[in-house]
């Protein structure tokens, strides 16, 4: 088959998909736009190898988080993996049900690679040493990611007045 | 709810409303095949750059045997001398073991490093390098004397530090502190290629002007950025281990560009893992 063909199908089929998740990493339609075209222009100069992968939409969806946290990296740097989580974190911890038009803009404010390690978590459903292995750092800074943007999320809640329900130990 | 399923709920709600505008694949393969253009072009003048990258030292690979051959092709091991004529920039590198200088001990014994590479897309210099077949990314494997480490930005030309951590401790620790570097893995005690050290992996954005310079060594610089000059280079993922070798230290690394395959990356781990240090006299 064509390979631009081969290319352009690829893109007719998984737009919609793929561009949910680049809108969700950019937290802007602009910034999803951007980091679409960009990430799929990338493709199309390696499409020979990507589209012989078993799963190439899954290799593309790793493009967009790499190139999303590239283009942001001199915003993330000296932050070290840690062992030890902060207190007052715990998964279990039962909360209200949000409206979700007050959770997503606050999801919206964290940092870029915070985002994407909670997007890759929740909506991508990936475990932290596949998070880990997409974004090219240690586990442990996956897991001190997650909780920093956690533990942002509850303070923005609580200050939402959202905490009462929240109710964090 | 937890506010796990809140998150998740709110990710899958947010998706799902979202109205994503119509592609454009013509315009898409468009921007690709620009992007491809000027890589390409930029590519073919990689070769001046690769050069200065790993050829600037005086000292370069003495071939000691290939596959399956019974014993050195070019002089019994210890054989190489700093006479070893130069590996004149980059040249491929066949299937085979080497031998290169990286330095002396503390009482002036040559120390020397063996490594075997193999697969097709080797090229040698005082710091071997593999490429992906596409050309998309690189990896490779370096053992040298660190005589002083990047400062600054880190980019050659910028200043770099001669003081350097007293044993390998010390240096590991320093070496954490790289210009543009994160910390991926904080030096932990190791006991690699003989010798007792310290292992750590650090992220570095190496989108310099020219290259990014890790250290100068008696071998030239040793840099970790393949790519023509002023193309924006994709960041790498090195590790290193820092070990004392005949009362002297000795950085042995191992690098790759974020994104590269699996098969590259276990070309450079093996060819790291055949590494065999040799004190002569």
């Amino acid at each position: 088959m064509d390979p631009d063909l081969d290319f352009a199908d690829f893109v007719a089929s998984r737009w919609v998909s793929l561009y949910r998740l680049a809108y969700l990493l950019a937290a802007s339609p602009a910034g999803a736009e951007d980091l679409l075209q960009t990430t799929l222009e990338k493709a199309y100069v390696r499409w020979g190898r990507i589209s012989q992968m078993e799963h190439p939409e899954a290799y593309v969806r790793r493009m967009l988080v790499t190139s999303l946290v590239s283009s942001r990296r001199r915003h993330w740097r000296g932050e070290r993996p840690t062992e030890h989580l902060p207190e007052g974190l715990d998964d279990s911890c039962e909360i209200g049900v949000l409206d979700h038009s007050l959770l997503w803009p606050l999801v919206c404010a964290l940092p870029a690679r915070q985002r994407a390690v909670i997007v890759l978590r929740y909506y991508e459903d990936m475990s932290e040493a596949q998070i880990a292995e997409t974004l090219g750092c240690a586990p442990g800074t996956v897991k001190s990611q997650t909780s920093a943007a956690k533990a942002a999320l509850r303070r923005a809640l609580a200050a939402s007045g959202v905490g009462l329900e929240v109710g964090d130990a | 709810m937890t506010l796990d399923d809140e998150l998740r709920s709110a990710f899958a709600q947010e998706a799902a409303t979202r109205i994503a505008p119509p592609p454009d694949p013509d315009g898409l393969i468009r921007g690709g095949r620009v992007r491809r253009h000027r890589r390409n072009l930029e590519r073919a003048g990689a070769g001046v750059l690769a050069a200065v990258l790993v050829g600037a030292g005086g000292y370069g690979l003495l071939p000691l045997r290939a596959p399956g051959d019974p014993g050195p092709v070019s002089g019994p091991p210890g054989s190489a001398s700093p006479s070893t004529p130069a590996d004149p920039g980059r040249s491929k590198l066949a299937p085979g073991t080497y031998r290169t200088l990286v330095g002396t001990g503390a009482a002036g014994e040559r120390i020397e490093a063996d490594f075997t590479v193999g697969g097709d897309n080797w090229n040698g210099g005082d710091f071997p390098l593999v490429g992906e077949d596409n050309g998309a990314s690189y990896a490779g494997i370096g053992v040298y004397q660190p005589q002083l480490l990047a400062a600054g930005s880190g980019c050659l030309g910028d200043t770099m530090t001669s003081v350097l951590g007293r044993g390998p401790r010390l240096l590991a620790q320093q070496l954490t502190a790289l210009p543009r570097s994160t910390v991926a893995e904080a030096p932990t005690r190791a006991h690699v290629f003989g010798h007792d050290g310290f292992h750590l992996r650090l992220e570095i954005r190496v989108g310099c002007p020219t290259f990014y310079r890790v250290a100068a060594t008696p071998n030239g610089d040793r840099g970790i950025t393949y790519t023509a000059l002023g193309d924006p280079a994709d960041d790498v993922v090195i590790d290193l281990w820092v070990l004392e070798v005949a009362g002297a230290l000795v950085v042995v690394d191992e690098w790759h560009n974020v994104g590269a395959s699996e098969s590259l990356k276990d070309q450079a781990a093996r060819a790291r893992d055949s590494i065999e240090l040799v004190v002569g006299e």
